[in-house]
C-alpha cells in the first residue's frame, strides 16, 4: 500500500498503454472503498469518461456525475478555455465578456511551446483546486501522454523561477508545495510488456524525478498476455516443427508471451511496488481493478 | 495477403494515397509497400514522402538516409520509377514563407524571434506541412502516383482537418485581435478587453512580439488560404486514395473505429483498410485450438486469435464497410526493397 493516504494520483504514461483505462480503475476502486472521488481528465479526449463506462464524454469543465451504484464518483473534463475561464475569474480584476475567452484560450494554445509553463499552470491549478477546495478525499487524474506531463507537473516550480510574471506568480507557490508533498500527491505509471513503451516508461519515470518534485508511487503493468509454462513451449515447439499455420501461431504467442516476461521483468529495476494486469479485450478497467486489488493498493 | 484486388485496383487508379492510422500500427513501412509493389507489379512511377523524421522509411528501403529532395530507389528491372523523400519541417516552412510573402515581409518573418518555435510547434503544422507537399507534388509530372505517410498524430483524423484548420485560423478573431495594435484604431478599441488580459496574463512585451509575428504572418492570408484550398480540393477528389493501416492491438482498434467514423463524416471513403501484422490463419478454417493440450499455450494462442477477431467484428459491423487488406505476420525488421515487396504479397 504505497498510495493508501494520498490525496492527488496523477496517472502516467504512453498513449495506447491503457492511462485512461488506468485512471478509471483507480477511481472507481476508491469510490467503492467509500471514498468521494473526481477523475480530472486533462487530456480532454474523453477516454476516461468511456473507460468509466459514459456513452459519450460529458462537457469541458462541467463536473459531472457518474452512475457508480450508490459511490460518489464524479468526472470532469479539461479545457484550456474553461480552465482560464476559471482562472480569470479568481485572479483577474478585468471583467470580460464570456465569448472573449475562446480566442484567448486558442491563444494558449498557440503560445504554449514559446511561453513555458503558461497553458501547463492553467491545468494544474485547475486541479490544484480540485484536491484544495473541491471536497474530494482523491482527485486522479488521467493526465497528458509522456513528456507533455512532466511540464504539466514542472510548471510551478518552472514559473515560480520566472521573475516578475504578474498575477500568475502567487498561483504557483501552493501549488509547487502541494505537488512535492509525498504524502498528499503521487504519480502512477502505466506501461505495456513491450520493449518501446518499458524503454519510453523508464525515460518518463527519471524525467519526473529529476525534473518535477512528484513522487513516483507505483507502475502499472497493463494488458500482460498470457504466461506459456514449460510443457506448453515444448508443445509449441513440436507444433513449429510441423509448420502450417497452427505452428506459426503458436511461434507468435510464444514469442509475445517470452518477450512480455523479458520486458515485465526489465521494470523491476525502476525499483517501484508494481501490479499486473492480465489482457481483458471485453473488460480491460474490471481487469486492472482486480490486479489492484490483489496488490494490495 | 488476402484483399490483394482491392489494393491492386487502388494502386493503378489513384493519384495521390494518403496513409493514416494510429501511432506504432506500421504506418511507414506499409506505405513504402505500396509504392514498392506499384513500381514492381503495376510499372508507375511512384514518389514515396513522409514527414516522419524517425528515419523509418530509410530503414525500411535499406537506406542510410533519406534528404528532403526526392532520391531514385532502385526496384526490380520495369519501366517503374520509385523516388523517395523526408520532408524537412524548417525548411518546408522557410520556402513556404519565401514563396507567399513579398520580400520584405520574408525577411522580416525569418528573423522574428517567435518564428521559428511558433511555425514548428503550431497546433498541427507537422499535419499541414505534410499535406501542403501535395499543393506543390501534385503539379509535378515525374510522379503519376504520390504516397504520403502521414505523421503520428494524437487523433489521426486531425492531419486531413489542418489545411482547413489553417484557413479558420487566418479569418479567426483570435488573429484579428492579436494583431490589433497593427491595424485601425477601431479594431484596437473593440480588442483591448482581449489585449488587456493577455499582458496581464503574459506581460506586455511578450504580446508586442506576439503581436509583431502574427500581423507578418497574416499578411501571408491571401497565398495561404489559396493553397490550402487547393489541397483541400486534392483531397476530396476521387483519384484521391484513403489508405487506413492498423493492427489488432486494443487501442488501435478503438481508433482506428473513430477515424472510419470521422472520414465518413467528411464524406471520404476508406479505399482500403490494411490490417497489419495479422496473426497466422489456416486458409479459411480457424486454427483447431481444441487440438492443444497445454491450457497455458492453448490460452496465449486464443488470445492472439482474439485480438484478431474483434478487429475483423470492429471493421464488418460497420455500416459501411470498407475492403480490408490482411498483412500477416513478420518477425524482425523489414530493411529492403525486396522484403517491402514480400510483404504484400
Amino acid at each position: 500500500m504505497t498510495i493508501g493516504g494520498v490525496r492527488l494520483l496523477v496517472v502516467v504514461g504512453k498513449g495506447g498503454a491503457g492511462r485512461s483505462t488506468t485512471a478509471a480503475a483507480l477511481s472507481r476502486q476508491a469510490a467503492k472503498r467509500g471514498k468521494r472521488v473526481l477523475l480530472i481528465d486533462a487530456l480532454g479526449d474523453g477516454g476516461s469518461a468511456l473507460a468509466l463506462g459514459l456513452e459519450r464524454p460529458p462537457r469541458p469543465g462541467v463536473t459531472t456525475e457518474v452512475d457508480a451504484g450508490g459511490d460518489q464518483l464524479c468526472i470532469l473534463t479539461l479545457s484550456t478555455e474553461a480552465a482560464l475561464d476559471e482562472y480569470v475569474r479568481l485572479n483577474l480584476p478585468i471583467p470580460i465578456a464570456p465569448s472573449s475567452l475562446g480566442p484567448i484560450a486558442r491563444m494558449f494554445d498557440f503560445v504554449a511551446t514559446a511561453a513555458p509553463a503558461v497553458r501547463e499552470i492553467l491545468v494544474i491549478g485547475k486541479i490544484g483546486h480540485g484536491v484544495r477546495g473541491g471536497g474530494w478525499d482523491l482527485v486522479v487524474v488521467d493526465a497528458p501522454a509522456t513528456g507533455h506531463v512532466v511540464e504539466v507537473l514542472s510548471a510551478p516550480r518552472v514559473l515560480g523561477e520566472l521573475v516578475g510574471f504578474g498575477p500568475l506568480a502567487s498561483e504557483t507557490a501552493w501549488l509547487a508545495d502541494l505537488l512535492a508533498d509525498g504524502a498528499t500527491t503521487a504519480a502512477v505509471a502505466v506501461t505495456l510488456a513491450e520493449e518501446l513503451p518499458v524503454t519510453e516508461t523508464f525515460e518518463l519515470v527519471a524525467r519526473i524525478r529529476s525534473e518535477t518534485d512528484v513522487r513516483v508511487a507505483g507502475v502499472v503493468v497493463n494488458r500482460l498476455p498470457p504466461a506459456v509454462g514449460a510443457a506448453g513451449v515444448a508443445e509449441g515447439e513440436a507444433l513449429i516443427e510441423r509448420g502450417g499455420a497452427a505452428g506459426a501461431l503458436a511461434e507468435l504467442a510464444i514469442d509475445r508471451s517470452q518477450g512480455a516476461a523479458s520486458e515485465r521483468k526489465r521494470v523491476d529495476e525502476l525499483g517501484l511496488p508494481i501490479v499486473e494486469a492480465g489482457e481483458d479485450l471485453d473488460d480491460p478497467v474490471g481487469a486492472v481493478v482486480v490486479a489492484l486489488d490483489e496488490g494490495g493498493w | 495477403m488476402t484483399g490483394s484486388d482491392a489494393l491492386d485496383r487502388l494502386l493503378t487508379s489513384s493519384r495521390v494515397m494518403l496513409v493514416i492510422g494510429p501511432g506504432g500500427v506500421g504506418k511507414t513501412t506499409v506505405a513504402a509497400a505500396l509504392g514498392c509493389r506499384a513500381v514492381a507489379e503495376h510499372g508507375r512511377r511512384v514518389l514515396v514522402v513522409t514527414i516522419d523524421p524517425a528515419r523509418r522509411l530509410a530503414q525500411a528501403l535499406g537506406l542510410e538516409e533519406l534528404p528532403a529532395e526526392p532520391v531514385l530507389v532502385p526496384v526490380g528491372e520495369g519501366t517503374g520509377r520509385l523516388w523517395a523523400s523526408v520532408v524537412d519541417m524548417a525548411r518546408s516552412w522557410d520556402e513556404l514563407v519565401r514563396q507567399l510573402a513579398s520580400p520584405a515581409d520574408a525577411d522580416a518573418l525569418l528573423v522574428n524571434p517567435l518564428y521559428r518555435t511558433l511555425t514548428t510547434g503550431f497546433i498541427q503544422s507537422h499535419d499541414y506541412i505534410a499535406l501542403d507537399q501535395l499543393a506543390t507534388l501534385d503539379a509535378d509530372d515525374r510522379y503519376d502516383l504520390i504516397i504520403v505517410d502521414t505523421p503520428p498524430a494524437t487523433h489521426a483524423i486531425d492531419v486531413l482537418d489542418a489545411p482547413q484548420a489553417m484557413v479558420d485560423f487566418f479569418g479567426s478573431r483570435l488573429l484579428r485581435w492579436l494583431t490589433a495594435p497593427y491595424r485601425s484604431r477601431l479594431a484596437q478599441t473593440t480588442s483591448k478587453p482581449f489585449l488587456a488580459v493577455a499582458e496581464r496574463l503574459l506581460g506586455g512585451p511578450f504580446v508586442a512580439r506576439l503581436a509583431e509575428f502574427f500581423w507578418l504572418f497574416s499578411r501571408l492570408q491571401p497565398g495561404f488560404v489559396a493553397r490550402a484550398d487547393r489541397v483541400t480540393r486534392r483531397l476530396q477528389q476521387p483519384s484521391t486514395g484513403y489508405v487506413v493501416v492498423t493492427t489488432s492491438d486494443p487501442s488501435s482498434v478503438t481508433e482506428t473505429g473513430d477515424l472510419l467514423d470521422e472520414l465518413d463524416a467528411r464524406g471520404h471513403d476508406a479505399s482500403l483498410v490494411v490490417h497489419n501484422r495479422a496473426v497466422p490463419i489456416a486458409g479459411d478454417e480457424p486454427i483447431d485450438l481444441d487440438a492443444i493440450a497445454d491450457p497455458s499455450l492453448r490460452a496465449a494462442m486464443a488470445a492472439l486469435v482474439g485480438r484478431d477477431a474483434r478487429l475483423v467484428r470492429t471493421l464488418a459491423g460497420r455500416s459501411r464497410a470498407a475492403e480490408v487488406a490482411t498483412v500477416p505476420w513478420r518477425s524482425g525488421q523489414i530493411s529492403s526493397v525486396p522484403a517491402l515487396i514480400a510483404l504484400l504479397d
